[in-house]
């Protein structure tokens, strides 16, 4: 007879094989427990994105929490406006003049790393370079004819690719711990449960074994 | 069991006396018979209510955290993804839920045609169980509205839209429907209301039914054989085990299985590779921006698919009405499989070769058109989606004819040791 | 059919087992939906400490804090005010402030920090209602603080007098001051 179990698998297989990941992007593979990389890249985050881009579902306390800086350092060294430890994170500039200035408003970019994933945004920041051919005097090679000014122009002309791809890393590394703060505690938790629910089956299955002997076969 | 426990209990015995505890847990638990011969298709029956408890549970709380206005919506749940104390763990749950409930309720139906339980007696039990899906599938696309992502946004356009298409009435009865000339807040909070209170009503009173029917007929096997025609001389199927000890013992261990899956994906993979949570809804819903390529949620995509690949109008009707027809004919035509059925036997283990083949095939086209429907129109050859709803309608409309010519082997009378 | 042979002790230590690693696990499972009902982040964010300048309050008025939802009073009491917590003592029912109803630094006559400046939650501990402040320039009428509700009345301490419906003083909240002008009302902490 036929084993109609192993069809389904399969199929489940082929179809699964057949979705591919999206070309031409640079791989990053951040390490979502290097919270040195995190906080660096907050860093960033604060000197050149949060201009213009707010992440309004993360609070300066959850980041001060879980990257492990202290609530003083907190206030004294990142948080460079009026903000509160208990609130999240504003734009200086108002979005509609930026918006008037660069065509569109600048997202919000609490979610972004899950929205894009973490190559893109990689690909992306790494991806200036000049072209004489438009006004703006430079392009991105992921995001084409981009709207968003080249922000870290100095760094990109002036540091090794090195040392500037290991900068976008943290950057990135941040984004994607801001779009999923709760990504590393849910991973770690996840052993336990996993673990606990495996030692739960060893019973379980005696058990079964104990009442099905009972049934001559 | 039970009447050792009612002895001693002083209070059972008098609440037994005002309700029947007693009669209940014989006629369902220690003295409802079931074949003795289930094997791993006859897990997803019970998995499927332990989905249903858990989605129960998880959706009261985060409606107590959830804002259903087109304004908060989206921030509402990024809130209980980050401000709600354990907000995520709920929060995966009822999405991980979502769409484990769906592979569960597929593999459960697959079973279904496997073995043929949807013959008689269990006509009935089989309408109720398709009624559960359709009414499973309209949760799960109000559910999947309430994040008010673009995707969710943009999904329920389309989806809506298709009622659009209805000849005369069709454009009315949409705008009836959305409560606003556009999908917009007003449709957001009335699917919400359905989400949480009706719908769920509907189903757990469908799953209900379904269990009642189900111990009064009794189970189907992967024999195909009714236990019920050999009793001994109580009335005890000879072929029948009590459901306790021994199938509550033995489910046990695909419910352990099934939580180590379920949670490994809610702690591991929560988006499902972007089919359980799809990036584009990360991004708030955006009425002046569809995101670059929308497909519904993974357990709709075999239907969508057969939506697309009607492209031809049709005796003057539009060819957006004709694929509203076959995706709605390709759901409902499942409820007449009892009639469509001519075999004597009941499990593929007795049916002939037409009928496996038939089976084998509908299984690859539901499958493929599933990927199909997840991916861009252009993204196979055009011909793929068509013809694989070709076959997929030629498994139901041809069953009459392949099962009653088809040479099938006699069905025993006794469950045989093998399972 | 059915073999007797079945070893029942193992059998009913595996089901003693899985009770109790189905308790651990179901109590594991519940813990979640138990912190979800908790104050959220945001609410915790909004009930943090209060700062107020309490400079600009003038002798014998009152300033009202929003904090946890609750109105808090900021009260600076005149020299009359001070003197007149002795005078009727005897008339109040917990006039040593023995119930909890006030950190310990304001367990004394003025239950405060300050001699001048009393900080309690403006919530009467009868049923709840926000007692009226009246000081000792409307005459006739009793001054303190008196709940419009069911008539309670309180000193100029927050004390409750005798034969009124509320059963204690008014609470004093956690307060402390970072220099002589400012409060921080929600905390007597360093770091809040």
């Amino acid at each position: 007879m036929i084993n109609w179990r192993w069809a389904v698998v399969l199929s489940i297989l082929v179809s699964a094989t057949c979705l591919g990941a999206e070309p031409n992007l640079r791989k990053v593979n951040v390490d979502i427990q290097d919270t040195g990389a995190q906080k660096r890249g907050f860093k960033i985050y604060m000197e050149y994105c949060k201009g213009c881009h707010s992440a309004k579902f993360m609070r300066y306390e959850r980041i001060a929490t879980d990257l492990s800086i202290d609530p003083e350092e907190m206030r004294s060294q990142y948080i460079n406006d009026s903000s509160s430890l208990h609130d999240s994170i504003r734009s200086t500039a108002p979005s509609d003049s930026l918006s008037k200035l660069f065509g569109a408003a600048p997202p919000d970019l609490s979610l972004w790393a899950r929205y894009r994933g973490e190559d893109w945004l990689y690909s992306y920041l790494t991806g200036f370079y000049f072209d004489s051919e438009r006004s703006f005097s430079y392009n991105n090679k992921v995001l084409h004819n981009v709207n968003m000014p080249w922000v870290l122009n100095y760094q990109q002309t002036h540091e090794t690719p090195k040392i500037f791809g290991e900068r976008i890393r943290d950057l990135t590394s941040f984004m994607v711990y801001m779009a999923e703060p709760i990504r590393s505690y849910r991973e770690s938790m996840g052993q336990y449960v996993l673990l606990f629910l495996a030692l739960l089956l060893i019973p379980v299955y005696l058990l079964k074994q104990s009442y099905w002997r009972e049934i001559s076969q | 069991m039970a009447s050792r426990l009612l002895k001693g209990h002083r209070f059972l015995r008098w609440v037994n006396e005002r309700l029947p505890l007693e009669k209940a847990y014989k006629t369902h638990m220690s003295e409802y018979y079931a074949p003795r011969n289930f094997n791993f298709w006859y897990y997803f029956g019970i998995l499927s209510m332990v989905v249903l408890f858990i989605q129960f549970v998880s959706g009261i709380w985060l409606t107590m955290q959830y804002t259903p206005d087109a304004e908060h919506a989206f921030d509402s749940i990024e809130y209980i993804m980050r401000d709600v104390s354990a907000g995520w763990f709920i929060r995966y749950m009822h999405e991980v839920g979502a769409s484990f409930f769906f592979i569960v309720v597929y593999l459960h139906i697959f079973r279904g045609l496997l073995y043929g339980s949807y013959k008689e007696p269990r006509e009935l039990l089989w309408l109720i169980g398709v009624a559960i899906y359709i009414v499973l599938m309209m949760e799960g696309f109000l559910g999947y509205m309430l994040p008010w992502g673009n995707m969710s946004y943009w999904g329920a356009k389309v989806v809506l839209s298709l009622i659009g298409a209805i000849p005369y009435i069709g454009e009315s009865l949409q705008v009836w429907i959305q409560g606003d000339y556009q999908v917009s807040g007003v449709t957001l909070s009335r699917f919400f209301a359905l989400h949480v209170t009706l719908i769920p009503i509907l189903l757990i009173g469908l799953v209900f039914l379904h269990i009642i029917a189900l111990h009064q007929v009794g189970s189907n096997n992967p024999e195909g054989i009714e236990i019920k025609l050999v009793k001994n001389k109580d009335g005890v199927p000879l072929d029948g085990i009590p459901f306790h000890p021994y199938y509550t013992v033995h489910d046990l261990i695909p419910i352990v299985v099934f939580l180590i899956l379920f949670f490994g994906v809610i702690f591991y993979y929560p988006d499902g590779g972007g089919y359980f949570l799809e990036p584009p809804n990360f991004l708030p819903a955006d009425n002046l921006s569809t995101p670059e390529h929308i497909a519904p949620v993974w357990y709709y995509t075999p239907f969508y698919a057969m939506l697309r690949a009607i492209s031809f109008d049709f005796l003057g009707i539009s060819a957006k009405f004709w694929g509203l027809v076959v995706m709605s004919g390709a759901i409902g035509l499942v409820a007449f499989l009892p009639w469509l059925d001519r075999s004597p036997a009941k499990s593929m283990r007795y049916k002939g070769w037409a009928s496996r083949i038939m089976l084998a095939l509908f299984t690859i086209s539901f499958v493929t058109l599933g990927v199909l429907g997840a991916h861009p129109s252009d993204w196979m050859p055009f011909w793929m989606a068509p013809f694989f709803t070709l076959i997929y309608f030629a498994y139901f409309l041809g069953m009459p004819f392949y099962t009653s010519l088809e040479n099938s082997k006699p069905v025993p009378q006794r469950i045989s040791s093998g399972r | 059919m059915i073999d007797k042979k079945v070893n029942l002790s193992r059998r009913s230590w595996l089901i003693r087992t899985i009770s109790a690693l189905s308790t651990v696990g179901m109590t594991a499972w519940i813990t979640p939906f138990v912190k979800f009902l908790a104050p959220s982040a945001k609410a915790r964010g909004l009930g943090a400490p209060v700062e107020v300048d309490v400079s600009t309050i003038e002798e014998g008025s009152m300033k009202v804090v929003e904090w946890r939802g609750i109105p808090v009073y900021i009260i600076r009491r005149s020299r009359s005010d001070i003197a007149s917590l002795q005078k009727y003592e005897d008339e109040l029912k917990d006039p040593n402030s023995n119930t909890d109803q006030q950190p310990d630094y304001a367990r004394n006559r003025t239950r405060s920090i300050k001699p001048e400046i009393l900080v309690v939650e403006g919530v009467c501990t009868h049923l709840g209602c926000t007692p009226k402040y009246r000081s000792e320039k409307v005459d006739g009428l009793f001054t303190g603080l008196f709940c419009p509700c069911h008539g309670s009345t309180f000193d100029f301490a927050g004390r409750v007098y005798s034969n009124v419906p509320a059963p204690t003083n008014l609470r004093v909240p956690r307060h402390r001051y970072i220099d002589d002008d400012k409060l921080i009302i929600g905390s007597d902490r360093l770091v809040s």
